[in-house]
């Protein structure tokens, strides 16, 4: 008995060691560990792909090779690029893919297919739009370290510091796939030698019909977008008594957003409060801090207010619904219907309130 | 026919929970939200509740059979039905055991194919986990419930993984509650069935328990124990992925693994599902177990030799079923058994046991 045991242990180990002979090794310092993909449009309906992949130096420095391919499915792409690179490439380290803005015109359906069917590529990925060519831009040096992380660590700074909503691979499927919700992406510009983040794009399914620019309406887009957000600055202009043109800079720290859906017979009646918390960073006007504050507050309240209602109906007009309203309403009335509801959503009174609270102004009076 | 088992061959009856807890978990968890959901959409997890009932009541139903009866399922067959019919009743089941072991062996082996190791053969990979299966199977039964004990406790850190999907969860899309008909839950609840079976091997070991009476709350506690983890899993799935999605996914567990990152590990799906060769052992080893003892019992057969039988069939087999397709027709026959022999044999056995049984005994 015993000895039984013990023989089928030891074959038991033989075989780990036979069967693990039957898959590929994959050694690092033998493969292609591609860090950022970009799809371009070709001619005749063909897809122009290029691959970033790190080349670490002896020096201790990281350049950025790429390899461009014309293809007419995407799939075959290994085989068009192994053409011309001495290694196999691999996917699991993708960091970002880029889209041309001119393919996202089209619809990126098919391109987000292939990421998403491989196991291999992960669901925290970023998906950017580029105005232009994916392809210029992959090629230029962009930083210190390699493209592909180097656009993924820039993307990630933006969300968290300049108002760029939050998004990845997996956020662009669940907005794509769910009733209600439209999905949105980061909007990249090479602009001379650096990559720049010029805004949010729009989707309606999975053609991009738009964007919003960075700036104050991106970061108000991100607080009506998001059940929270942190760290982001307004530029507000203050009118003052004197005829100068006086502008003051607010940080934010926080937000909050909450949505609410009344149906009021067919046509819904929505409300979306916000609130949000800020210190005042820069004033250029000559008064006291104390008696601007409440009118700094009153004007960027109204300021946000205006620009939501603004980008609002911008969405109704387009038909699209990044914000989830659809969504919202789905979760709350049982006779939901998502072709009605198409319609109820471009008829129904959308209003915005805003609740504003300067805590601090900094060290000066 | 062996009726009664040697005290020390006998386990004590907590280890029922992870018995029955282990063999119900084991390679429908990583799926059963993408079966579930088509059907039930948001009230999916409601299913669950009502399936998990229906699975308490037929357990309920198999230790009232076997508190009158004199040793497993086998022994009650003969003694209820003779020894031809009731012989011919016990294949089915020993059929279906066997079935259980191989099609979670072979569901699991396609795992490892997409999401590994695309290349890697299954006969080999088979061979390695089929002969780990016989190393435990033919310790004995105390070693299988050895093994299911601990193929509960160490794979419990998975649930840990389900903090970082909370940021990507939106629990909206849970409501509205109950906005399916009472149709569409039934014909989903027979579906999340699936995701319950192998809790019948109780008809097999239920010998083997020391006490084994009062055993039956471990038992459903073991239920209980599944119900949680498959209503953790479903409510995680919605929220993470929403309804309409789901239907576009095919492991949805494993898929929500795709957001996991950590600064030491890039992908955690490969230690997931290294982890999971554990959970699938616990699957295998109670079924085979089960199989084998039943051919034991039923031929008077030496139960080793019955196991090696099993296992190289189930070597062969494994081997030539190929593809997406073929795993998922034999799944479906599995799922389709499964249906009948838990929702109308047991319940009609019960109901002739009353009889059949009592006379026997007087």
């Amino acid at each position: 008995m015993r000895k039984n045991v013990m023989s089928s242990l030891m074959l038991l180990l033989a075989l780990c060691s036979i069967s693990s002979g039957c898959v590929d090794p994959m050694i690092v310092d033998e493969i292609q560990m591609v860090s950022a993909l970009g799809y371009d449009a070709a001619d005749d309906g063909q897809l122009k792909i290029t691959t970033a992949v790190p080349l670490y130096l002896p020096s201790k420095e990281v350049q950025t090779e790429t390899y461009t391919a014309i293809v007419p499915i995407l799939k075959s792409t290994p085989k068009f690029i192994n053409a011309e690179s001495s290694q196999p490439f691999v996917v699991g380290k993708i960091e970002v893919v880029l889209i041309s803005s001119e393919l996202a015109e089209q619809g990126v359906n098919s391109l987000i297919d292939s990421l998403s069917r491989d196991p291999y590529v992960g669901a925290q990925i970023y998906v950017a739009i580029v105005q232009g060519e994916t392809q210029a831009l992959l090629e230029k040096k962009l930083g210190q370290n390699d493209n592909g992380s180097y656009l993924s660590s820039m993307l990630e700074h933006a969300v968290e510091t300049i108002g760029l909503p939050d998004t990845n691979l997996h956020r662009f499927l669940y907005a794509y796939y769910a009733d209600g919700l439209d999905p949105v992406l980061p909007l990249i510009q090479l602009k001379e030698d650096k990559a720049a983040i010029i805004g949010t794009a729009l989707f309606k399914g999975d053609r991009m019909v738009g964007h919003i620019p960075l700036g104050n309406e991106m970061s108000i887009f991100k607080m009506l977008l998001e059940n929270s957000t942190k760290q982001d600055t307004f530029a507000l202009p203050v009118s003052s008594s004197g005829d100068k043109k006086t502008y003051a800079s607010i940080n934010k720290l926080n937000s909050k957003r909450s949505i609410h859906v009344q149906m009021q017979g067919e046509t819904p009646k929505i409300t979306i409060y916000l609130s949000m918390e800020g210190h005042v960073r820069e004033y250029s006007g000559t008064e006291k801090t104390e008696q601007i504050k409440p009118n700094i507050k009153e004007q960027l309240e109204q300021m946000i207010q205006i620009e939501a209602e603004k980008l609002i109906e911008q969405f109704q007009e387009a038909g699209i619904d990044p914000l989830g309203i659809g969504e919202k309403a789905k979760s709350r009335y049982r006779n939901w219907n998502a072709k009605k509801w198409e319609e109820q959503y471009r008829m129904s009174n959308i209003a915005v309130h805003v609740n504003v609270t300067i805590t601090e102004a900094g060290v000066t009076k | 026919m062996q009726r009664s088992v040697k005290e020390h061959y006998k386990i004590s009856p907590f280890l029922v929970l992870f018995l029955v807890h282990s063999v119900q978990t084991g390679i429908k968890i990583l799926t059963f939200q993408q079966d579930v959901v088509p059907i039930s959409g948001n009230d999916s997890w409601i299913v669950i509740l009502f399936t998990a009932l229906f699975v308490h009541a037929v357990t309920w139903m198999i230790y009232r059979i076997l508190d009158r009866g004199h040793g497993d399922l086998i022994a009650v067959h003969h003694d209820m039905f003779g020894k031809w019919f009731g012989g011919l009743l016990s294949i089915v089941w020993i059929f279906y055991f066997a079935l259980i072991g191989f099609v979670v062996l072979r569901s699991f082996i396609e795992v490892i194919q997409v999401w590994m190791f695309p290349e890697i053969s299954s006969f080999w990979l088979s061979l390695v986990i089929l002969l780990l299966v016989y190393y435990c199977v033919a310790g004995g039964f105390r070693v299988v419930a050895g093994i299911c004990f601990l193929g509960v406790i160490i794979p419990s850190y998975l649930l840990f993984t389900l903090f970082f999907m909370l940021g990507y969860m939106d629990f909206h899309n849970l409501l509205p509650v109950w906005n399916h008909k009472p149709a569409e839950m039934l014909q989903a609840a027979t579906t999340m069935l699936g995701g319950y079976i192998g809790f019948t091997v109780i008809f097999m070991f239920y010998p083997y328990i020391q006490n084994a009476k009062s055993s039956q709350k471990w038992a459903h506690g073991g239920i209980a124990a599944s119900t949680f983890v498959y209503l953790i899993l479903m409510i995680t799935a919605i929220a993470f992925f929403g309804v309409n999605r789901m239907e576009h996914t095919v492991w949805p567990t494993l898929e929500m693994w795709k957001i996991v990152t950590m600064p030491f590990v890039e992908r955690f799906e490969y230690i997931g599902i290294s982890t999971w060769t554990l959970i699938v052992l616990t699957n295998l080893c109670p079924s085979f177990w089960a199989a084998s003892r039943g051919i034991r019992q039923l031929f008077s057969l030496n139960q080793r030799h019955a196991l090696i039988g099993i296992l190289i069939i189930s070597l062969i087999l494994s081997s030539y079923i190929n593809g997406k397709e073929q795993i998922d027709a034999l799944s479906s026959m599995l799922d389709q058994m499964g249906l009948y022999l838990n929702s109308l044999y047991v319940p009609l056995l019960f109901i002739l046991s009353l009889f059949l049984l009592r006379r026997k005994k007087s």
